[in-house]
């Protein structure tokens, strides 16, 4: 059935009735015309349907924010640390937000007040590696989620940036690790 | 003979015309939905929660608000971006740390995005400057 349409449509282009083949080549142009304004159609709303994903960037900014807070001109702050004992400060964790001025507080929309949308971690170690302690505020459940997803892109789950650095503590080098991650899907995955 | 060519002509203009006509209305399709209002909003509410984010103190930093303006200039009257209470309470609000973006009027919300630089809002001003078509925070 298909061929023989094909051979009717070829059998036009060689009629001596050039009027009638134009007539016929017209509503194909339409129609190929017809196909493309969908298609474009649907990809610009698919496109423009898509909010803009600004979580990443987000994190990196948070990374660098937390990296500005406890360390200064590469050396960490005194108050990270208690002079006596050279354990990380409790005073220091418990209010590391205030002191780093970030806030986790998010718009009332989709329930995101009932669960912290970041979740925040900082690991101090020394030069062997071993931990001096660490503070983390926020729902750890985005960190797992990122941790679950592993190489894989899954855009529906959280966005982790996790970046090393190194500060001077009474002249002793520490590795610093700040992990970040941030959720709020709603509004930057469809 | 002069009859057939004249009608050739014809059927070649309309169809150009026709062909004309669809490729514009696809153009203003394509130009329509990347100025909508609702993905403005989007786009301004999160690139100013962004510039909050990295910002520290005595920065000033320029945001580029040209579309909005324009929206704003067709959508409000000219008070609304020339009086400045008018724009901050209505056009882009803060509050807490969340930045609202509303680029139309009626009983529409806006588009909301929060930021998690703990600033206070009260040492901050900001400004349109409708030459450079945007808007200055001087944080």
């Amino acid at each position: 059935m298909l061929m023989r349409k094909w051979e009717e449509f070829i059998l036009f282009f060689k009629m001596s009735n050039k009027k009638g083949a134009e007539k016929y080549l017209s509503i194909y142009w339409f129609m190929i015309l017809i196909i493309v304004a969908v298609g474009i159609y649907g990809m610009v709303s698919l496109y423009y349907n898509h909010p803009y994903d600004i979580r990443e960037l987000e994190a990196n900014i948070l990374v660098n924010k937390v990296a500005d807070c406890i360390s200064y001109e590469g050396e960490l702050r005194p108050e990270v640390f208690n002079e006596s004992n050279g354990k990380l400060s409790k005073e220091f964790e418990n209010d590391f937000l205030n002191t780093c001025n970030i806030t986790f507080n998010v718009e009332e929309e989709y329930d995101w007040g009932k669960r912290e949308q970041y979740y925040l971690e900082v690991g101090f170690y020394d030069i062997s590696l071993v931990s001096l302690g660490s503070i983390s505020k926020g729902e750890k459940t985005w960190k797992e989620n990122c941790l679950l997803k592993g190489e894989e892109e899954y855009e529906i789950f959280s966005k982790c940036v996790n970046k090393r650095f190194y500060s001077l503590y009474r002249n002793k080098p520490l590795l610093i690790e700040v992990f970040v991650g941030i959720r709020k899907t709603e509004k930057n995955v469809k | 003979m002069k009859n057939k060519k004249a009608a050739i002509l014809v059927e070649n203009v309309i169809f150009i015309i026709l062909n004309l006509i669809f490729l514009s209305l696809l153009i203003f399709f394509i130009a329509r939905q990347g100025g909508g209002v609702i993905l403005l909003e989007q786009s301004y509410a999160k690139q100013i929660a962004l510039v909050f984010d990295s910002a520290k103190p005595g920065m000033t930093i320029f945001v580029d608000f040209e579309k909005g303006i324009e929206k704003i200039k067709s959508n409000f009257d000219e008070s609304y971006y020339k009086d400045v209470d008018k724009f901050k309470s209505t056009i882009l609000n803060f509050k807490d740390n969340i930045v609202t973006v509303k680029l139309k009027g009626g009983d529409r919300l806006g588009y909301s995005y929060s930021f998690f630089n703990d600033i206070d809002l009260n040492n901050i001003n900001y400004y349109v400057n409708e030459e450079m078509g945007g808007i200055y925070f001087i944080f």
